[in-house]
C-alpha cells in the first residue's frame, strides 16, 4: 500500500512483522530496537529520513506498552527512571554538541560510525563474559539466582560515594547512593546516545546493572520506562522536520505493541543472569549490522 | 524476579488469559490503525505539507493514544468478561 505522508508504497504486514520482531527484543531487553528496525525499514525502500524519525515515534508507542507491562510485574522503578531522564537529556545536548564540532572536519560519519562499533563490541564482550561467570556462581556456589553478577566490585564502589544528596530507590533494592551517581550515569548513557545518534537502551541496561546495582529485571523495566520519554521527544523533533510517517509508524506498532508483551512477559521465566546473556548477542549484531552501513555493503548513512 | 516455577495447570491458564488478551488487544490496533487511515489519510497530509508543528503533535498524541487508550479499553473489555489479567 502506498503511505499517504511519504508517498512510499509498502507491504504493511512486512512493517507490522519488524515491529512485532522488534517489539519482542524491546520488551524482553528492554532496549528500542531502532538498530535492528532501521536497517528492515531501509532495505524495502524507506528514505533514510523516515527511517529515523518513524522508527522513533514506533518506539514510544511500544516502550509504553512493555514498560506498562513490566509495572505490573513490579519491574519498574519511576523514581530512578524519573531522575534518570534529567542527567539522559542534558547528555543528549552534550552528545549532540560533541557531533556538531566533528561536522566541521567533514568525517564525523565514519568516526562515530567505528566508536559505536567500539562500543557495541565491548558491551557485547562484558556482558557475555560477566553472565557466564554468573550462571557459573549459580551452579557451584548456590548463589541467589535473582542476585548474582558476576562483576559487582563497581556497583559496591558507586555505592561507596557519599557525595550529598543521598537518596533511596526501594523498587530497585538501593537503601543509600549518592543522587550525583544517578545522574552522572543518566549523563553519560545520554552523553553517548546524542554522540551515536540512538536511543542509548543497549548502554544504559547495562550500566544500571553494573554501575548502579540494579536488578537486571528493573534495569529493563526502567529503561523502558525512560525510552518513552527520550522516543516521544526524538518523534516532536522529527515530526517537525517533516520525517516520520505517522502510518507507518501506527502499522509497525500493531505488531510492536503485541511482541513487547510477549517479550516483557517472557522475562518471568528467566533469571537475570540468562536475560544478560542473551542481550549480549544484540550488540554484537548490531555492530555488524552498522560496520556493514560503514563499509558501503549496506547502504544509507550513519 | 526469578526464573518461576509452575504448575501445568498455572501455566495454562497463564497462557490461555495472555492469548486471549493479545488476541482482544491486537484485533483493537488494527482496527485503530484502519480507522486513523481512513478517517485521518487527508487532514493529517494537509498538516503535513502545511503545519508540521500541529502534524508533529497530533502524530504524538495517535500513537501514545494506540498505546495508552487501547490498553485500558482491553483491560475494560476483559474485566467485563470476567477474564483475569495475566499477570
Amino acid at each position: 500500500m502506498e503511505f499517504p505522508i511519504s508517498e512510499v508504497t509498502v507491504n504493511p504486514f512486512y512493517l507490522a512483522g519488524v515491529g512485532f520482531l522488534v517489539g519482542i527484543l524491546g520488551g524482553f531487553f528492554g532496549v528500542g530496537g531502532g538498530f535492528i528496525a532501521g536497517p528492515f525499514m531501509f532495505l524495502i525502500g524507506v528514505p533514510m529520513n523516515f527511517v529515523v524519525g518513524t522508527d522513533l515515534a514506533h518506539m514510544t508507542g511500544k516502550s509504553i506498552v512493555a514498560s506498562r507491562r513490566h509495572r505490573v510485574l513490579g519491574h519498574v522503578d519511576i523514581k530512578l527512571g524519573f531522575i534518570m531522564v534529567i542527567g539522559t537529556v542534558i547528555g543528549v545536548e552534550v552528545g549532540a554538541q560533541i557531533v556538531e564540532m566533528l561536522s566541521n572536519t567533514g568525517r564525523a560519519d565514519q568516526v562515530i560510525g567505528w566508536v559505536y562499533v567500539l562500543i557495541l563490541l565491548v558491551i557485547g564482550s562484558f556482558t557475555f563474559f560477566e553472565s557466564a561467570k554468573a550462571v557459573r556462581l549459580i551452579r557451584t556456589e548456590q548463589i541467589s539466582a535473582r542476585d548474582a553478577v558476576g562483576f559487582s566490585g563497581l556497583a559496591q564502589r558507586v555505592h561507596g560515594v557519599k557525595i550529598p544528596p543521598m537518596i533511596s530507590f526501594p523498587s530497585s533494592g538501593i537503601e543509600s547512593i549518592s543522587l550525583w551517581s544517578v545522574l552522572v550515569v543518566g549523563l553519560f548513557s545520554g552523553l553517548l546516545a546524542g554522540f551515536l545518534g540512538v536511543g542509548g537502551g543497549f548502554v544504559r541496561m547495562p550500566l544500571l546493572v553494573y554501575v548502579l546495582g540494579v536488578p537486571t529485571h528493573v534495569a529493563i523495566g526502567t529503561d523502558l520506562f525512560e525510552i518513552i520519554f527520550s522516543a516521544g521527544y526524538g518523534t516532536l523533533t522529527h515530526a517537525i522536520k517533516g520525517n516520520v510517517d505517522i502510518f507507518m509508524a501506527l502499522v509497525m506498532h500493531t505488531g510492536a505493541a503485541i511482541g513487547a508483551q510477549i517479550g516483557a512477559v517472557s522475562t518471568r521465566f528467566f533469571v537475570g543472569p540468562r536475560i544478560r546473556m542473551l542481550f549480549s548477542f544484540l550488540p554484537f549484531i548490531g555492530a555488524v549490522l552498522v560496520a556493514l552501513r560503514l563499509v558501503g555493503i549496506l547502504g544509507g548513512h550513519f | 524476579m526469578s526464573e518461576s516455577r509452575y504448575t501445568r495447570q498455572e501455566m495454562k491458564h497463564f497462557i490461555l488469559n495472555f492469548v486471549i488478551e493479545l488476541v482482544i488487544y491486537g484485533g483493537m490496533v488494527t482496527l485503530y490503525f484502519l480507522l486513523a487511515l481512513r478517517y485521518l489519510a487527508n487532514p493529517l497530509k494537509h498538516l503535513f505539507d502545511n503545519n508540521l508543528t500541529a502534524y508533529a503533535i497530533l502524530a504524538l498524541v495517535l500513537i501514545v493514544a494506540q498505546a495508552v487508550v487501547l490498553e485500558a479499553f482491553t483491560s475494560a473489555l476483559i474485566k467485563r468478561f470476567g477474564l483475569k489479567r495475566s499477570e
